[in-house]
């Protein structure tokens, strides 16, 4: 196999490709790859308590995993966070990119810089911005006292409902751009042919939009459900102590514990549900457009 | 009922909901910005009144000070490797046609897609297995975050310079070669100036996402060597108050501002 | 009795008016273009009879009922875009159903319609292609048939013909005249082409920053033009400025003394004259006797056309004047006649260029 396609006459060394490519390559082996196996090989070891960690084979840490009632209610309400938050950052997101695709505005770019810009600035510090809306003595619970709705502060923070709403805000944007760039791509003159055709906003959205979208739909909720099953920070600061998500546990494992074998078979179990879910929305997802 | 007021109703309808939701995404950052100027250090709503102080208590608090200047070194060491090894990397991927070469994008790119708490466990492991074997010390040190930062900043420069690199009608370098010049000289003076804004985007969204970052690098820090944001975290388990809402505020102006010089060189809407 | 009616039409972006006052009846089985300059309101015009664009003021009638107010999916056109917008997730038979889905057809009555449609446009066998498996013709013919299975009371045309190449735009632009014609479908046609609009209107609208310049056959735009704007759109014309000094008589700035047939219509003082460069001929200082218009001069260039010769002529008033010559028997090169009648003339070469009055039309100066 040729190395160099249509590349100009006067020759060129062939070995300019794997030069240029080889650092960057390497690198990310050696950081990643190896790092992952070794870590996949640790889940098959043996925690004894005292003796830290015994070179085994064996499928134990997985099966304590899905024995024990504790971790699969922190996995479960892992799952439950992670599609409560697509579903809605999907339907809060959909019409906003909408609007930035369509849209002509000058502000358009303001537009979506703003929407860039909490991402840019990271979950912690948004997530001590919800800590101080959402606390008793928080925004929210001053309004509704100042306008004499409630006596009592409310109990926000510390809530799965704090932990869902911080999450939701951090995934928005990468949804927003997500969606914004396929329907960008849509052109507009298929949905005037469908209003030529008789159909009404609603049904042009739903026949023509909706379906053409897809692509987007799938990869932002794709990559919103990662992030959400992943998400660190706002669980752990928005959900307080007695609210465990499957990242914060995983930290426990390594940190606290020091038990490798099991930590390691909970990174496995967690990669794993994720990839399996995200293969089945995908699956159901494409199979509803082929309809 | 009449058409051109259910238009009207309908873009008003839209434009409220994308208002609520920038509102909605807005406003942990609005808030957090307004309460570093809270005068009464126990937050309440609304405030006695507005001092600077707690930008003065952020410096006394050694902890923000070293955990800033940890992740400026980080992130800036980061940023440079990275976009180094991903543009030569980009180059190759898009200019050449070789053996494993969809491979090695997908490679390159995938740290985006590993769990950040998983990749930074493993990673952990890593590097004390190293120092166990090797006894090379890189957990808690500046080179094992660099290392392990360069993981973050690879695939944002693969992703956005390949994209730009695409994007360069190709006629336009044979055009150089063809008035005579060389294939560095037309690199130098052609390509490279077409390929500046997906250079200066990858090396903005690698810093920021070098710095910002929380997941990977969690249990790769130790006493005293530890990132700003890891430093807030740990701060806001214990407490919220004005000190850390300047903290965080200083970081959000430091990111804004980076945002707009760069806006100032490349649209940064027409990246993303 | 008229299918289209726009009356007194406009449509102001800001300060800016696109369309500015168009009033136009298009009658039922008529075939009517609009053409003009890019920027010059026609797609805009026909957007709004779409419904896309909402009419700044005036009126649209489609058949007896006033649609200016009614949204795009209430008004029962069928419009073919310039892109052809099929729905790409559908296939040809989905999108050509798509229209009488939305009417609520009865599913039983849906298949036969659109096998109907597809037959009419050669495509029946395609029915479960997808649109991007299609080559251009082919896209095309499907907007055809989605765009006529709903019957619709006005067909819209955008530039149907610009995405294919020329010699498919022939072939295509023959099959929608004669369906057109067969179905007897009131059409409006917008193009920028003004070959595509002569041979395939009944009457062509001439529009120009947003305002209807004439309307009328293809021989009444070609023959009689209303204005300068019209005469130098459609076809070719050379134009002469001056003032009428007599009944009949036109001085140029540079001192000609033209003949023309005046009808009295024309405007009186400055004005311009136009010229057709078919209706004028070259010929060989000092032959092709007396007459009205005739006047000394150089070739100043030649082009070859193959049916024809296009002769650049310098006359010795300092007019310049380009005359068309057809090429009706075999042409002599340089060295056989130079300068004879079958010969082609020689830069440098002396001429007579001469028309008679009545190729001679006095409009007004231009705004």
């Amino acid at each position: 196999m040729s190395v160099v396609m249509e590349e100009a006459a006067g020759g060129r060394r062939r070995s300019v490709a794997p030069m240029l490519v080889g650092p960057a390559t390497i690198l990310v082996v050696l950081v990643l790859v190896v790092p992952m196996a070794i870590l996949f090989r640790y889940s098959l070891n043996q925690f004894i308590p005292g003796q830290f960690m015994v070179e085994a084979v064996t499928v134990e840490n997985y099966v304590k995993f899905f024995t024990d009632s504790y971790y699969l209610n922190v996995l479960w309400t892992t799952v439950q966070v992670a599609v409560a938050c697509t579903v809605i950052s999907l339907t809060l997101a959909f019409p906003v990119a909408y609007v930035l695709a369509r849209t002509t505005s000058r502000y358009k770019s303001l537009l979506v810089i703003l929407a860039v810009f909490p991402l840019m600035v990271g979950n912690v510090v948004r997530a001590a911005g919800w800590m101080v809306v959402l606390g008793n003595d928080g925004v929210v619970n001053s309004i509704l006292r100042g306008i004499g709705l409630t006596a009592e502060p409310i109990k926000l923070l510390y809530t799965p409902t704090a932990v869902v709403i911080g999450i939701i805000a951090v995934v928005l944007p990468y949804m927003i751009l997500t969606l914004q760039s396929v329907l960008e791509g849509i052109d507009y003159s298929v949905e005037e042919a469908a209003l030529n055709l008789g159909a009404s906003p609603s049904k042009t959205f739903f026949r023509i939009v909706f379906p053409l979208a897809m692509p987007g739909v799938l990869a932002g909720t794709v990559l919103v459900f990662i992030l959400c099953m992943n998400a660190y920070a706002t669980p752990v600061l928005l959900g307080g102590p007695q609210f465990k998500m499957m990242a914060p546990a995983l930290y426990d494992q390594i940190a606290r514990s020091t038990n490798w074998p099991f930590g390691a078979a909970l990174a496995f179990v967690l990669m794993t549900t994720t990839l399996t879910l995200t293969i089945l929305s995908t699956v159901f997802l494409q199979r509803r457009i082929r309809r | 009922m009449n058409v051109y007021l259910a238009r009207h109703w309908r873009r008003w309808t839209l434009r409220a909901v994308v208002l609520l939701v920038y509102l909605f995404i807005l406003t942990p950052v609005i808030f957090i910005g307004w309460i570093s100027f809270f005068s009464n250090e126990i937050i309440s709503f609304p405030p006695d009144g507005y001092t600077l102080r707690w930008f003065g208590n952020v410096w006394e608090q050694r902890v923000f000070a070293r955990g800033f200047a940890m992740s400026l070194q980080v992130a800036f060491l980061a940023m440079l490797i990275g976009v180094t090894l991903g543009t030569l990397a980009s180059i190759a991927l898009v200019r050449y046609r070789f053996p494993g070469r969809e491979t090695i994008n997908m490679l390159l790119l995938s740290p985006l897609i590993v769990p950040g708490i998983v990749a930074g466990t493993a990673l952990y492991i890593f590097f004390i297995e190293i120092d166990n074997y090797m006894e090379w010390r890189l957990q808690a040190t500046l080179e094992g975050l660099v290392m392990a930062h360069v993981m973050l900043t690879i695939p944002w420069t693969v992703r956005l310079v390949t994209a730009s690199l695409v994007g360069i009608d190709r006629s336009i370098e044979d055009a150089a070669m063809n008035l005579g010049a060389n294939r560095w000289t037309t690199f130098r003076r052609v390509t490279f100036p077409m390929m500046r804004a997906g250079l200066v985007a990858a090396a903005l969204f690698s810093f920021i996402t070098s710095f910002e970052n929380l997941e990977l690098t969690l249990l790769l820090v130790g006493p005293g060597r530890t990132t700003l944001p890891i430093a807030i975290l740990q701060y806001l388990e214990f407490k919220v108050d004005p000190t850390i809402a300047a903290v965080s505020f200083i970081q959000i102006v430091l990111i804004g501002a980076l945002m707009l010089i760069t806006d100032r060189f490349v649209k940064l809407s027409r990246v993303v | 009795m008229s299918q289209v009616s726009l009356r007194n039409l406009a449509k102001r972006f800001g300060s800016v008016a696109a369309v500015d006052d168009v009033t136009l009846d298009v009658r039922e089985g008529e075939l009517v273009a609009l053409l003009g300059p890019s920027g010059c309101g026609k797609t805009t015009t026909l957007r709004m009879i779409a419904g896309f664009i909402a009419a700044s003021s005036g009126q649209i009638l489609i058949g007896d009922q006033d649609v200016t107010n009614l949204p795009p999916y209430r008004r029962n056109t069928g419009m073919v875009f310039q892109g052809y917008a099929l729905f790409p997730h559908m296939t040809v038979f989905q999108n050509v159903a798509f229209g009488l889905e939305m009417r609520k057809v009865p599913r039983a009555d849906i298949a036969p319609r659109v096998a109907e449609a597809l037959r009419l446009v050669q495509l029946g066998h395609l029915g479960e292609r997808m649109p991007k498996q299609l080559s251009g013709g082919q896209q095309q013919r499907v907007a055809l048939a989605r765009a006529l299975v709903i019957r619709p009371e006005v067909f819209l045309l955008d530039e149907p013909l610009s995405n294919l190449d020329a010699k498919l735009r022939l072939s295509v632009r023959i099959e929608i005249r004669q369906l057109q014609q067969a179905l007897g479908l009131t059409t409006v046609f917008v193009t920028h082409d003004q070959e595509e609009a002569l041979t395939l209107a009944d009457r062509l609208v001439v529009m120009s920053q947003g305002k209807v310049q004439q309307i009328g056959t293809p021989t009444e735009l070609y023959e009689r033009p209303a204005n300068h704007f019209v005469a130098d759109f459609i076809g070719r014309s050379n134009f002469l400025e001056g003032t009428v000094s007599a009944p009949g008589h036109f001085r140029t700035q540079r001192g000609l003394d033209v003949a023309f047939a005046d009808s009295g219509a024309g405007p009186r003082g400055q004005g311009v004259l136009a010229i057709r460069p078919e209706k004028a001929t070259v010929m060989p200082a000092g032959t092709g006797g007396e007459g009205p218009n005739r006047f000394p001069g150089r070739v100043a260039f030649v082009t070859y056309l193959g049916a024809s010769t296009e002769i650049r002529v310098q006359l010795d008033s300092g007019d310049e004047l380009t005359v068309t010559r057809p090429n009706a028997q075999p042409v002599g090169d340089f060295a056989g006649d130079p300068g004879g009648a079958l010969g082609m003339p020689v830069v440098g070469q002396p001429v007579t260029v001469a028309w008679p009055p009545a190729a001679a039309l006095l409009l007004a100066q231009p705004g």
